[in-house]
């Protein structure tokens, strides 16, 4: 896997690598994918239409006053209540 | 226009109490930021969906009926997560289901499909604030061919959606919940996207821009870059979104937390059933039944609370004199006050009385409409408005007027002698005294007859 | 002896013990006690009343850590309650830590933990086996009396096998998953560790079943105490050839030994055979890569976690998640790059058929016998650092535990009567048979004891 699509790979992964990562992964990733290449020599048949189990849940609400706040203790920065994050651009 | 293919896409709240897949309440618009919130809705980690909301579900399955879409009954329907990191998205992707009608129609353009998905929460980008309250709601999505061909054309026809989803009373009743994603292309050119347009006249503004900005590109040999952008309601110009192409590889992937579902047919079937008469219907039939204008009839079709309250309305009172109030100036008055019938607490019977009044000549049509003015922000029985405005003395216009004729003996003479401003101060004296309840044509008429 | 002693006993041995096994202490595991105590003293107590759990550290227990041995998630503390902990909790069963593993569960072996490899009680120089390594380490060594770990391609399975304990993978379903951070959703459930197979049954009975929190657990809740007093006689076990391929003979030999032992108390055995357990490995990868990559998708370091500020906001989330360890890095970009437009059908699509190819094998493999069985692992506990440099190595260890998650059914690691290293011997059953498990493991108890 050359360069080039691993570091757009870490673009879609969000993953900043180092020059160093991205040459190792590259290795890696040429040899783990070869030996999985193995599979393309199987006849495979197509998938069966997936089972299904329709689980439905009644509209109703339920309301924790605890836990909103426990879930916002472990926001890296807050502000009114608020996440705060880098601002964005549209 | 010309060579202009534009496509929609309509994202609405559906109403429900709870979100998609979690038990916190939707109505997240009185809460503080981030407390309608639990692990779900927050993608805590280890935290996975509950069932379904079915009544979503039925929403989504009740609107695509409507939309004439064919029902996929027949195959599993899987929800996917579609994968893209931002903040609004605690997860890092957004559950959205497959489609759920197909193949439908509104109005000769074609819906291509229908489905359910969550809201993502709600990023404040300017400041980088985050409040994840909205995170989880149902949404539905209502994706058209690409095939209107203005920007008034999209409008229109969005309008008459909007009425629809009216009708079916499963959508949230807020304002601006509606956001619209719209596409267009000029000359079969590339496809450009606007993203995330919050109301009709916007999405007019916007696709008018657009064949604007992309015919000088044109015109100019240039090609349309194929983009997303977003509109700008204050500039009232769309630019370009700052989104790498290759963070638009969404990675759709069946999300093995949720088996897939069958829509039963017996469900499409019973949904079918609860079916309202929907907008085109109803108005064929009051054309028909009630011998209304169709404009008329179209005009008070499209907001259903105001078809029942006109049904009412015309057991007791003649419906084209009503249809033509509900157009006037009911509707003068609710636009002007910035409201809709069904924000007004007026009753069908104090509607009804006060067009009784109108009907049988008892008051002048400029006094009902004072009345109606007031009736509106403040219900009452007409009567007792009419009372408190103290325009008492409205419903006896002749002797107003012989009182008139007799004080200014000079005038009359006048005016019989030709003189053209003497006629207009009598009209004038009568008016000062009416308190300009009186409508002037009649005054013109009884006091040519007096003279 | 009182619960709270014999609690007192285990913080001490934890706090001596040079094993790295565990992340986290319970706090009020004292507190809890006297609690539990005094229930028992009313004879108003659960059915886990006495028992003290460790609980592997990507399980939810609210207000302690819930760090899935990763840099990310250090100071991440759980606002909620698993299911299981629930259910735990609700019998009186005591949780005293939580314990290390391979971070994010991405390991054979226990070393990729952000907090250091947990070590092997048998040996302190090898590896217990990962990536529930601390919870098979705690039980082995006498740290606490039974543990939860999860299993998405043989996490609860190897590292039993390795530190000599009972450890079994229910059926796809039937745990609740709410509250386990997801490795690969379709396959990851959560198990029991123990040191015999009693207390596992009794586990087992205690956390399966339906729960409105996860939707892939529909079946009612089932009681497997009974199981373990059942007899086997005309069981019918299956030795899968392909299993002993490539297996290191003193393996090899151990669990052909504990065959026969099962043949003592009156199994029958017979031959089986899965082929495409040849294929197993890069079938589990490929499907574990595609659904990690996604569960990963959510740590941005935007509403928890570790952050580092980037130069914009895209940055500031490429750089906190490069927080995450090499081997989570290495998985979460196969798994998107196998993903992605251009290769999905190439490789996810692929992978998908072969799953659903060996899902099959083994199906109709259970259909002319109870049980199949083999070794748990190839070979015996490696020492630290022998196989951590080479992916694809560490990814082969896996062989023989991944065919039970891709096809959803039950299997458990039976600790043999060796000597020396710990062997383990694997049992798989149809889906919803862990009884069956359950009795024959029992079965070879008594005929070892």
């Amino acid at each position: 896997m050359d360069k080039d699509t691993i570091k757009k790979v870490s673009e879609v992964a969000r993953l900043n690598l180092t020059d160093e990562e991205l040459t190792d992964f590259g290795k890696d990733f040429d040899s783990i994918l070869d030996y999985f290449s193995k599979l393309h020599d199987e006849k495979l048949k197509d998938l069966p239409s997936k089972e299904t189990a329709s689980v439905l849940r009644n509209d109703e609400t339920s309301i924790d006053n605890v836990i909103p706040e426990k879930i916002l203790d472990n926001a890296p920065e807050k502000e009114n209540n608020l996440y705060k994050v880098p601002k964005g651009s549209k | 226009m010309k060579g202009v293919k534009i496509g929609l896409e309509i994202h609405e709240q559906l109403d429900t109490k709870s979100k998609l897949f979690c038990t916190c309440p939707t109505d997240y618009r009185d809460a503080e930021p981030n407390k309608s919130i639990c692990p779900v809705c927050t993608g805590q980690p280890g935290s996975k969906p509950f069932g379904l909301n079915e009544k979503a579900l039925n929403a989504a399955i009740k609107i695509a009926i409507a939309l004439n879409c064919k029902i996929v009954a027949d195959k599993p329907v899987q929800m996917r997560r579609k994968h893209y990191i931002y903040p609004d998205l605690p997860s890092g992707y957004q559950r959205t289901s497959e489609s759920i009608g197909v193949d439908g129609n509104l109005d000769s353009v074609q819906i291509h499909e229908v489905h359910i998905e969550e809201d993502p929460g709600r990023f404040f980008l300017r400041e980088g604030f985050v409040d994840l309250n909205r995170s989880g709601t149902p949404l539905i999505e209502i994706t058209t061919d690409p095939v209107f061909d203005s920007p008034q054309h999209a409008r229109e026809w969005l309008e008459k959606l909007a009425s629809i989803l009216d009708y079916l009373n499963v959508t949230k009743k807020e304002e601006g919940t509606m956001r619209i994603d719209a596409n267009i292309s000029l000359n079969n050119g590339n496809k450009v996207e606007i993203k995330n347009i919050n109301s009709f006249r916007n999405v007019e503004k916007a696709l008018t821009f657009e064949i604007t900005r992309q015919g000088d590109l044109l015109r100019r040999g240039q090609t349309v870059e194929r983009e997303t952008r977003h509109f700008d309601e204050k500039m009232i110009l769309t630019s370009p979104s700052r989104k790498k192409e290759t963070e638009e590889d969404y990675r759709h992937m069946p999300d093995p937390d949720i088996p897939p579902l069958t829509i039963k047919k017996y469900l499409v079937d019973k949904i079918r059933k609860t079916l309202p008469e929907l907008p085109q219907a109803k108005t064929k039939r009051f054309v028909k039944q009630y011998k209304l204008s169709g404009q008329n009839a179209e005009n008070i079709v499209s907001d259903p609370y105001a078809a029942d309250v006109f049904e009412a309305v015309v057991k007791t009172i003649d419906p084209v004199l009503a249809s033509n109030w509900f157009v006037g100036q009911l509707k003068k008055t609710l636009n002007y006050n910035n409201m809709k019938l069904r924000d007004s607490k007026m009753t069908e019977k104090q509607l009804s009385s006060l067009l009784k009044l109108t009907e049988k000549g008892k008051i002048t049509e400029r006094a009902a409409e004072l009345v109606l003015r007031e009736m509106v922000l403040r219900p009452a029985e007409p009567e007792k408005v009419i009372e408190n405005l103290g325009i008492s003395d409205f419903g006896d216009l002749n002797t107003i007027i012989k009182s008139v004729v007799d004080k200014n003996e000079k005038a009359a003479a006048d005016y019989k002698t030709g003189k053209k401003e003497a006629f207009e101060f009598l009209v004038g004296q009568v008016m000062k005294i009416t308190k300009g309840s009186a409508d002037p044509e009649k005054i013109r008429k009884l006091l040519k007859k007096r003279l | 002896m009182k619960l709270s002693e014999k609690v007192q006993a285990y913080l001490d041995a934890i706090n001596r013990s040079k094993l790295n096994a565990f992340v986290s202490i319970n706090k009020n595991a004292e507190n809890d006690a006297e609690k539990i105590q005094r229930k028992i003293n009313s004879g108003k107590a659960g059915r886990l009343a006495g028992y003290v759990f460790s609980i592997k550290d990507n399980i939810a227990v609210s207000g302690m850590r819930l760090t899935c041995a990763s840099k990310m998630l250090e100071n991440y503390v759980s606002p909620y309650d698993a299911t299981v902990v629930k259910r735990i909790i609700a019998e009186d069963g005591l949780i005293i830590g939580k314990t290390n593993m391979d971070e994010f569960a991405c390991g054979a072996s226990g070393e990729t933990s952000y907090f250091g490899p947990t070590l092997n009680p048998h040996d302190e120089k090898r590896v217990p086996g990962g990536s529930s390594a601390g919870s098979a380490a705690s039980v082995a060594a006498g740290l606490c009396d039974v543990s939860l770990g999860s299993d998405t391609g043989g996490s609860i399975r190897c590292p039993s096998s390795f530190c000599g304990v009972f450890g079994l993978k229910p059926t796809y379903g039937s745990v609740s998953r709410y509250g386990l951070v997801d490795m690969a959703m379709s396959l990851d459930q959560i198990g029991p560790i123990t040191k015999n197979v009693s207390d596992a049954a009794l586990v087992l009975s205690v956390i399966n079943g339906s729960d409105k929190m996860d939707n892939t657990v529909v079946k009612r809740q089932e009681d497997y105490t009974k199981f373990t007093r059942k007899n086997i006689k005309g069981m019918k076990i299956g030795v899968v050839e392909e299993f002993f391929d490539g297996c290191d003979h003193n393996v090899e030999k151990a669990v052909r030994d504990g065959i026969e032992a099962l043949k003592g108390k009156g199994a029958e055995i017979v031959n089986a055979s899965v082929p495409k357990t040849s294929i197993a490995v890069p079938t589990y990868y490929l499907n574990m890569f595609a659904e990690f990559s996604s569960a990963m998708q959510k740590f941005d370091g935007l509403k928890y976690g570790f952050r580092k500020n980037g130069s914009d906001l895209n940055d500031t989330v490429a750089e906190s998640r490069s927080a995450l360890g090499e081997e989570v890095k290495r998985r979460i970009l196969l798994g998107t790059y196998i993903t992605m437009k251009e290769f999905r059908s190439k490789w996810y699509s692929t992978a998908l058929k072969a799953r659903e190819a060996i899902k099959h094998e083994m199906l109709a493999a259970l259909k002319k016998c109870d049980l199949l069985t083999g070794p748990t692992m190839p070979f015996t506990a490696f020492k630290l650092g022998e196989k951590i440099k080479d992916p694809i190595e560490m990814y082969l260890s896996d062989m023989l535990t991944v065919s039970a998650n891709l096809s959803g059914l039950p299997a458990a690691s039976i600790p043999l009567n060796v000597k020396g290293l710990p062997v383990g011997m694997q049992l798989h059953a149809n889906a919803g048979e862990e009884g069956k498990i359950l009795a024959a493991a029992a079965a070879y108890e008594r005929a070892t004891k």
